[in-house]
């Protein structure tokens, strides 16, 4: 019988060398007792080595705790053998933690005086004098169980060790226990922590020397070279400390904030009661007997998993946001429930999706509920700051998230550790493509000058596979609050995270999820900041209030789903990449559930397992549509055969492979997991036997694993797709009825999204928007749309103006006379910033007083203007330079990062009238396969991993933007222009698609940018 | 006054082209600043492959996958710089080095020595061409003018008021002296070249700019001269090179150590001057540069004699990581005298310690000459190390024994156990990968030995207790 009491997995950052998981399996498999993690000052690993023994059922007992360095001369093993201790050691870390920066920890002796209930590992020092110190120290505080940690590492020094323990143990009578100190699961990874202690010092490991670690010792070795190693009364002690330790992560009972529910309610009659004031604000008219089951069924299922606080918790938050009019939606796998249809936490009315409520919450798949509450970008910190006051930080804290290696963090600091200098590595690493599908990187460090024959390069190869996935450090989740009824640490330790008054706790969402603890997610969104902008600036102006509930009540509106199909929305939520643009016309949407589909297909999950063409021909009927069983139907009917979605991934493999829930549960996790960890091949025996045993055959099961890889990390819920579709077309509905506003809003919300207010500007212009440029006697701070002879237009806000703060626009705003602003030195006299003065008049708003911009800086420039005795003078000199149209656009470009000038494109063609060059809006008229010439700025460059090569290119002239395929041999045989060109003449192959989407297949390209060669058009590159 | 300014806008590329032949400098080659990411000098063949001043490195590896790369040294351009005024001080006295790459040369008040701007010009072209500088030029009635006119790229001679009056005003003023933000606020103002500025009233300007900025328009207009410091060549002799790619192979210095003798050697000649010590600093990518000296038995000067002695040393020397530059310092010279030929007599019998060290090293090679050190390793084969004297306090292990073998044997002698197992397994990382267990062993006849079992199981004797 052995006990390993002190185990460091990679959660003790750039020193354990194994993971948590693999830890505890090969514990087991060496027939261990129970094996203690003890990362150094950290709990951070001990769920994951939890999970795994839990699901693995392994016959290993775990026992938490964690190891402490004091000083040189004091460090210790601290272990919990029950609750209270577990409660005791979590108050030490955090204190310990909140003490020091981020990553770092500062033990203080009040610390080490309050152990009472955890079991302290003493690790002797070897040095006489000190160890004498500390024995008596802990003498002084019998309150504290101390045992002495007996290590032999056959590392030359075990005699000496022993003699020390020997001693100590017989002049102050502590007992010794045999304990190891792990690093390593196995000693094939003595190399890995030999490169994980060069990287902690900076060192290449050829000149750390004798610091190293001698052997590989430090792993879990058998119990037969254990018993030999060890005397047998100190594995005797060890066993007897372990059969103390009872405690189980599973004893950790989370409890929900007492207060969301008020006295004289239970959880349950409270959450009845909540929804039921909902009903008369959801559905005034009353509720149909059928939402009427749903909605008691939903409540019995909440009842039945104990999930009340939960919605009650975000309930509160919810309720928060609307009486502060932050615009929010909640999403997730129980957010689309009528329920929270009632409680207002997501505008998706059920009467008109048909989403049903036991797909997202599932006893029998186990899962926890998931609610994600997107608010507006600009608001979240209200909503924070609200969770914050109302249950203290001591009861809140953010997930952490686990940060890990990546391809090129682990190819440098393994680099480095083998003594490559940074300089090349960072060459290499820069050129090596890791999308190449046919070259792995592996090899492709040869062609870039490493020699495969060296052995330090295949040394660099293995370890880099073998470091990544490898937890690098603890960051914080985008917006994971844990909130519990008591202290939270004593629940799970909390430390600092890098944003100033943010804390973390040591667990990631996974560790959350495998405890039960709950999290609520407050997220942000741009385009909620947006959509709320809009309703504000269209609520002014009528009478019956538009919100998404109100859109959503409409119905499909026809004229909107019309514009969705012509592929105009720019600017709209999610539909608006150029991937998705090209396949709107093809999907062609045409009500709502079209568009939850339409926002999950265009992923890397479906493309990549090949789901994409089927779904559109069986869409228009170009194929029939064929289950292999009733069971099948029954999960990809709504989808017409294909698997859109991950949870018809997961139902697949329950309905099809007969998993349980809990399988699928860890089939789901597999499958976020598999870009690090490769675990989802575990389940490819399993599933493919499973389907066959059921009767369908092999190339169905074979296919339907295919297409579970490409979902892993990729795939996209469709609870999420759903909450996601009602703001896209939420988004669509504003920019088809009201415009102006909606441009304004996307203006103010900025950024966000994915096109720059220049390109919003294009298109708003091509849907015949007047447009005024910023303007310092007609703009407030923000954009406006204002109302001019009947007609709307776009009036530029001073926010636009780069260089200008909002202080200084509020400072021109209300120091502006009715009469407007006349002179210049009117505006000099409100004490802007001279820089603020200047980015005014590079913004040229000063146009309306002072000529031209140059003329305008040109009297700024005048110091003399300026001064009291220069008042009279009249400040209206007239200039000599005018800049042109070119310096005007460049200019624009520059200061707000729009022109409302000519376009770039439109003059070239009134300066050099190239006659052979065919604009954006003329390509419609072109047949199909002829060739054409188009001139555009380069304003995208997009080349997907999933497009094999290719290049998307986009060009805009003045009339719209041009979607260009460059072939890799084409790119290839073009460097110069295709890599160098802002200004890009094209001559190619028009293709058109039966739904009328045109591509141009790059043939021959011409580098304009001479034309244009100062020409500042931002371009997005190689996203 | 008239002064010519020569802008030497290549100069780490012309340094390399001393080093190289025509073949090796017909493929594409630049100049690259990781201060700024760009490339800062190309040669032809480069610009035919599409490369321009300021593009990044990526752009630049994309349009020619196999561009060599100099890297961009200030310091070394500098060097360079001043070795050129170093030739060109006994042609012209008033010699100014302005920036890094200019060189200023007052012209008027050396045409009494050489009869006209012509035949001066001539001279000091000549000299140019012959050190393989490429040079934008032009000439004007101050350094200002000069400087931006040959920034310009105007490589024109005007020497009347008119013909530099037309040039200027020709002159984009980003090639100026004036900052940045004046730069930019000029620009901002549509004003872009030196004629639109100087158009402009000086009273409006006045109300405007700075005083600095008026004085340096002043000073293109030729009507302040600034005051300037002279060149004055140093009193020791210093060579520098920048190789133009990291030298692992000593072989490979000797065309660099040979430029820096050929230079050396005329500058002995040009003054009448031998030396007995050179010193050669080689630095490398990371780390200290290794410093070394060569020194003769008689003062000399030739670059054959001196080319030998240095070749000797060079054989014996071991580049600890890739070099990156190689210099060459030199400040004990002796002027050419009969007397000094007669070098034996006493000489040789007041050679210090040191000396006679670096006398053997350099004859018999470092390899040869042992200090006794303790390494900082837990391989045994490593703890005793020579050459590298460690400060490091290292740790003996309980088991490192009085005397340690070079090269262990296998173990023959019947031996019984005495103490161990010390585990071992440590230098993956190099060409072996050690997999031992050790033990402290007795022979019948009392003797302790620290043997060792290797991963064959075979047995050998490491060390020898006392």
């Amino acid at each position: 019988m052995y006990s390993e009491l002190f185990c460091q997995s990679h959660f003790s950052f750039l020193c354990g060398a194994s993971s948590p998981a693999e830890l505890v399996t090969t514990a087991s498999f060496l027939g261990y007792d129970a094996i203690a993690i003890t990362d150094e000052c950290s709990v951070a690993g001990v769920v994951k080595a939890y999970d795994e023994i839990i699901h693995q059922r392994l016959p290993i007992k775990l026992i938490v705790g964690s190891y402490f360095t004091f000083n040189d001369d004091l460090s210790f093993v601290l272990l919990c053998p029950d609750k209270k201790a577990y409660t005791e050691l979590c108050r030490i870390i955090t204190n310990a933690r909140r003490r020091s920066e981020k990553g770092e920890y500062q033990l203080a002796e009040w610390d080490l005086k309050t152990i009472k209930s955890c079991e302290l590992i003493w690790l002797p020092s070897g040095k006489d004098v000190q160890d004498d110190y500390w024995a008596s120290w802990f003498m002084k505080h019998p309150a504290i169980n101390v045992y002495i940690g007996g290590q032999r590492l056959l590392d030359g020094c075990d005699h000496t060790r022993f003699a020390s323990y020997m001693r100590l143990s017989d002049t102050y009578h502590f007992p010794i226990i045999a304990c190891t100190g792990v690093l390593m699961h196995h000693s094939d990874r003595l190399s890995l922590q030999h490169v994980l202690h060069a990287t902690r010092i900076h060192k290449p490991v050829s000149q750390i020397g004798a610091a190293l670690l001698s052997n590989a010792e430090r792993s879990l070795r058998t119990i037969s070279k254990l018993s030999k190693l060890y005397p047998h009364a100190w594995i005797t002690n060890t066993n007897a400390l372990t059969a103390q330790c009872h405690f189980s992560l599973g004893e950790l009972c989370y409890q929900y904030p007492a207060e969301l529910v008020p006295s004289g309610y239970t959880p349950t009659s409270y959450l009845r009661e909540r929804v039921e004031a909902g009903i008369k604000i959801r559905f005034p008219e009353g509720l149909s007997p059928e939402i009427r089951a749903i909605i008691e069924k939903e409540l019995t299922l909440i009842q039945a998993q104990q999930y009340e606080y939960f919605f009650l918790t975000i309930y509160d938050i919810v309720q928060f946001a609307k009486r502060q009019g932050i615009l929010y939606q909640g999403r997730g796998s129980a957010a689309n429930s009528v329920v929270c249809y009632c409680l207002e936490i997501t505008a998706v009315d059920p009467r008109q999706i048909n989403v049903l409520f036991e797909r997202f919450i599932s006893k029998e798949r186990n899962e926890p509920p998931d609610i994600d509450v997107d608010f507006e970008h600009q608001r979240r910190e209200e909503v924070i700051q609200y969770i914050y006051g109302k249950y203290g930080r001591e009861r809140t804290a953010l997930a952490s998230t686990v940060i890990t290696y990546r391809f090129k963090s682990a190819f440098k600091d393994v680099g480095k550790a083998l003594g490559f200098s940074e300089s090349q590595l960072t060459f290499v690493m820069k050129q090596i493509n890791r999308r190449d599908r046919v070259i792995p990187w592996q090899s492709q460090i040869h062609a870039l000058g490493l020699n495969p024959s060296d052995k330090r390069v295949e040394q660099l190869t293995t370890l880099t596979e073998q470091l990544l996935g490898t937890p690098r450090h603890l960051s914080q989740h985008v917006g994971g609050f844990v909130i519990s009824a008591g202290p939270l640490y004593e629940l799970v330790p909390v430390e600092n995270a890098s944003m100033p008054d943010r804390t973390i706790i040591q667990w990631d969402k996974d560790d959350i999820e495998t405890l039960g603890l709950l999290k609520v997610d407050v997220l942000a969104l741009g385009m909620l900041s947006a959509i709320r902008r809009t309703f504000d600036m269209i609520n002014k102006h009528y009478d019956t209030p538009i919100n998404i509930p109100f859109i959503t009540k409409l119905g499909d509106d026809k004229q909107v789903y019309d514009m969705i199909c012509s592929a105009d929305t720019v600017g709209v939520f999610q539909i608006e990449s150029r991937a998705q643009m090209s396949m709107l016309p093809r999907l062609k949407p045409r009500r709502y559930y079209d568009l939850v589909v339409q926002i999950a297909i265009v992923r890397p999950g479906p493309i990549q397992g090949d789901m994409v063409h089927p779904y559109l021909l069986r869409r228009h009927g170009n194929e029939t549509i064929s289950y292999p069983s009733k069971d099948v139907e029954k999960v990809l009917s709504r989808t017409m055969g294909v698997p859109i979605f991950q949870e018809q991934v997961i139902q697949l493999a329950m309905v099809a492979a007969g998993f349980s829930g809990g399988e699928a549960d860890q089939l789901r996790r597999a499958m976020a997991s598999w870009k690090k960890d490769g675990r989802i091949y575990e389940f490819r025996d399993k599933l493919i036997k499973g389907m066959t045993d059921r009767g369908y055959d092999e190339q169905f099961s074979n296919n339907l694993f295919e297409q579970i890889k490409g979902f892993a990390g990729y795939g996209f819920p469709e609870s999420h797709s759903a909450s996601f579709a009602v703001l896209a077309y939420a988004s669509c509905w504003l920019k088809f009825y009201f415009p102006v506003e909606f441009y304004v809003a996307l203006l103010n919300s900025y950024p966000m999204g994915f096109y720059t207010p220049s390109q919003l500007m294009q298109d708003a212009k091509r849907h015949n928007i007047t447009i005024k440029a910023p303007c310092i006697n007609a703009s407030q701070y923000e954009s406006e749309a204002k109302v001019e002879r009947q007609t709307k237009y776009i009036q530029l806000g001073l926010r636009l103006v780069k260089g200008l703060s909002e202080e200084g626009a509020q400072k021109i705003v209300n120091g502006r006379p009715s009469t407007g602003f006349t002179r210049i030195s009117d505006l000099q006299l409100l004490s802007l910033r001279q820089d603020e003065l200047e980015a005014l008049a590079s913004a040229n708003t000063f146009s309306a007083i002072a000529g031209d911009r140059y003329e305008a800086r040109w009297r700024m420039m005048d110091t003399q203007a300026s001064l009291p005795l220069f008042d009279e003078i009249d400040d209206k000199g007239g200039f000599v330079h005018k800049p042109n149209a070119v310096q005007n656009l460049i200019e624009d470009y520059a200061s707000i990062g729009l022109s409302l000038g000519d376009h770039p494109i439109s003059l070239i063609h009134k300066e050099r009238k190239p006659t052979h060059i065919i604009r954006a809006n003329v390509l419609a008229t072109k047949p199909h396969k002829s060739i054409v010439t188009v001139l555009g700025c380069v304003t995208g460059r997009q080349a997907p991993g999933t497009a094999a090569g290719v290049t998307f290119l986009t060009l805009e002239d003045d009339t719209g933007n041009i979607n260009v395929v460059v072939w890799q041999a084409t790119a290839r045989a073009q460097q110069l222009p295709f890599l160098k060109a802002k200004l890009l003449q094209v001559s190619g192959i028009l293709e058109r698609s039966k739904e009328g989407v045109i591509h141009i297949i790059a043939g021959k390209l011409i580098d304009r940018t001479p034309w244009l060669d100062a020409l500042n058009v931002p371009s997005r590159d190689f996203h | 006054m008239i002064w010519a300014y020569f802008y030497c806008y290549q100069l780490t590329l012309d340094a390399h082209a001393q080093c190289c032949d025509a073949q090796e400098y017909a493929e594409p080659i630049i100049t690259y600043s990781d201060k700024d990411n760009c490339v800062i000098q190309l040669n032809q063949a480069a610009t035919n492959a599409g490369i321009e001043r300021g593009h990044g490195l990526a752009q630049t590896a994309a349009l020619c996958p196999h561009v060599n790369i100099l890297t961009f040294d200030a310091d070394a351009e500098k060097r360079t710089l001043t070795a050129l005024a170093h030739r060109l001080y006994p042609l012209a006295s008033d010699i100014m080095l302005d920036s890094i790459n200019g060189i200023a040369i007052r012209l008027d008040n050396l045409l009494q020595y050489y009869g006209s701007y012509d035949i001066l010009w001539n001279v000091l072209t000549q000299e140019f061409n012959h050190a393989g500088i490429h040079y934008h030029y032009a000439t004007a009635w101050g350094i200002e003018a000069a400087k931006l006119l040959a920034h310009q790229g105007i490589n024109r001679c005007g020497y009347t008021q008119q013909d530099i009056a037309r040039l200027l005003s020709t002159c984009l003023l980003k090639h100026s002296e004036l900052d940045n933000k004046t730069l930019s606020t000029l620009s901002k103002v549509g004003i872009h070249n030196v004629g639109q500025l100087l158009r402009l009233p000086v009273h409006e300007l006045g109300r405007r700019f700075s005083n600095s900025v008026i004085q340096y328009l002043t000073a293109l207009r030729g009507e302040t001269f600034p005051q300037v410091t002279l060149f004055r060549p140093s009193e020791h002799f210093e060579s520098f090179i920048l190789l133009p790619y990291e030298v692992e192979n000593t072989a490979y210095l000797t065309r660099y150590i040979t430029q820096c003798i050929t230079a050396l050697e005329h500058y002995l000649r040009a003054r009448n001057l031998l030396t007995s010590l050179l010193t050669f600093t080689i630095s490398y990518r990371e780390g200290q540069p290794l410093v070394f000296s060569v020194s003769a038995a008689t003062p000399q000067s030739s670059l054959s004699s001196w080319l030998s002695l240095v070749n000797l040393k060079i054989e014996n020397i071991t580049l600890l990581a890739p070099a990156t530059s190689i210099a060459l310092h030199c400040e004990q010279f002796e002027l050419i005298e009969e007397g000094t030929t007669d070098f034996f007599s006493n000489r040789f019998t007041t050679i210090a310690q040191k000396q006679l060290i670096g006398r053997l090293k350099a004859k018999l090679g470092d390899t040869s000459t042992y200090t006794p050190a303790l390494g900082d390793s837990h391989i045994f084969e490593q703890q005793t190390c020579t050459n590298v004297v460690t400060e490091k306090v290292v740790q003996y292990t309980a088991v490192s024994p009085t005397f340690l073998l070079d090269t262990p044997t296998p173990l023959t002698a019947s031996t019984k156990i005495c103490f161990g197992p010390v585990r071992l397994e440590s230098g993956w990382w190099e060409q072996r990968n050690y997999k031992r267990d050790y033990f402290i062993a007795q022979t019948e006849v009392g003797v302790r030995l620290l043997v060792f079992k290797d991963e064959n199981q075979s047995w050998w004797v490491q060390g020898v207790y006392s």
